[in-house]
């Protein structure tokens, strides 16, 4: 890989940065030169996003943004793909009134 | 309503480009992208598949007219990006969603990276391995009283969609390029098989 990019990835609070930094290193190597080449059972930096989510999460909680716990599936977009095809049919049938 | 789809490509490995992708930000393109968070990972199928949440917090200048309307005046916005890498399908698919702002306006994007040639992911062939697909797929939806409103509130949706689209692009390009090929100058990669002006920031860009 060529050079690495300079500046750090900027986080929801300050106060946590240091610890994002040091979970995004381990994040890195471990992507990098283990999973992506398939000999990771396991994901090792769990220690240090425990450590980095604690803080987010109080950031969170202090500035009245729901905690990281209540994010669920709910939220996922997972629908679209129905959304789409629905969308392009009803688009078809529209032209094909219009035709 | 409105719907988006779009294809481009990028000449990296799959590998590459997942590599990028959790590198992208910060960028001097995505100035509006504040910050980037990891809520939540997970490596499941026997250490084949990575889930990831991410919370994206960006902030941007938003016109006053929308700003009352949604109750945001200064433009701060959450996006939360939810994606699996399929280390045995070569796919790496990213769904987001805007968590603020969602009962006006609610944008869904659903974004893949693919290997150029992924039909036959089960056989190590001599497929040309060093360019990726990238496809996206959006749907933007406003909710007010009358008609007309979510009419301009779904234009100018559409206009700052367009209008932040090319700079996405040219951001990852310019990432991909610091890290994967040095030699290259910055800005080289901003037409770099690129076949249309949206790009992969797009929900980003818009809330």
């Amino acid at each position: 890989m060529g050079q690495s990019i300079s500046s750090p990835v900027p986080v929801f609070a300050k106060e946590c940065t240091e610890l994002h930094k040091k979970y995004d290193q381990c994040f890195s190597t471990w992507y990098d030169k283990e999973f992506l080449k398939g000999e990771s059972m396991e994901n090792p930096c769990l220690d240090q996003w425990t450590d980095y989510m604690q803080c987010v999460n109080v950031a969170l909680i202090k500035k009245g943004i729901r905690s990281i716990d209540t994010f669920d599936k709910e939220d996922l977009p997972d629908n679209i793909g129905e959304v789409l095809k629905q969308h392009a049919a009803s688009q078809e049938s529209t032209s094909e009134k219009n035709a | 309503m409105k719907l988006f789809n779009n294809t481009c490509e990028f000449p990296y490995s799959w590998e590459q480009v997942t590599q990028g992708v959790w590198r992208k930000y910060p960028n001097e393109m995505s100035s509006h992208v504040k910050s980037v968070d990891v809520l939540h990972r997970e490596l499941v199928e026997n250490g084949t598949i990575l889930k990831s949440s991410r919370l994206i917090t960006c902030k941007q200048n938003i016109p006053k007219w929308l700003g009352m309307l949604i109750g945001n005046k200064d433009g701060t916005s959450y996006v939360l990006e939810i994606s699996e890498v399929d280390l045995k399908q070569k796919k790496f698919v990213m769904k987001s969603c805007n968590l603020t702002g969602s009962n006006f306006l609610k944008v869904m994007e659903c974004v893949k990276y693919e290997p150029i040639n992924n039909n036959n992911n089960n056989n190590n062939n001599n497929n040309n391995n060093n360019a990726t697909v990238f496809k996206q797929e959006a749907q933007i939806t406003a909710y007010a009283n009358f008609k007309s409103m979510c009419s301009k509130i779904e234009d100018w949706s559409v206009k700052r969609f367009h209008e932040n689209a090319l700079k996405g692009k040219q951001g990852f390009d310019n990432v991909l390029n610091i890290l994967f090929n040095p030699t290259i100058t910055s800005n080289s990669g901003l037409n770099a098989n690129s076949n249309s002006s949206l790009s992969n920031t797009s929900i980003k860009s818009l809330l």
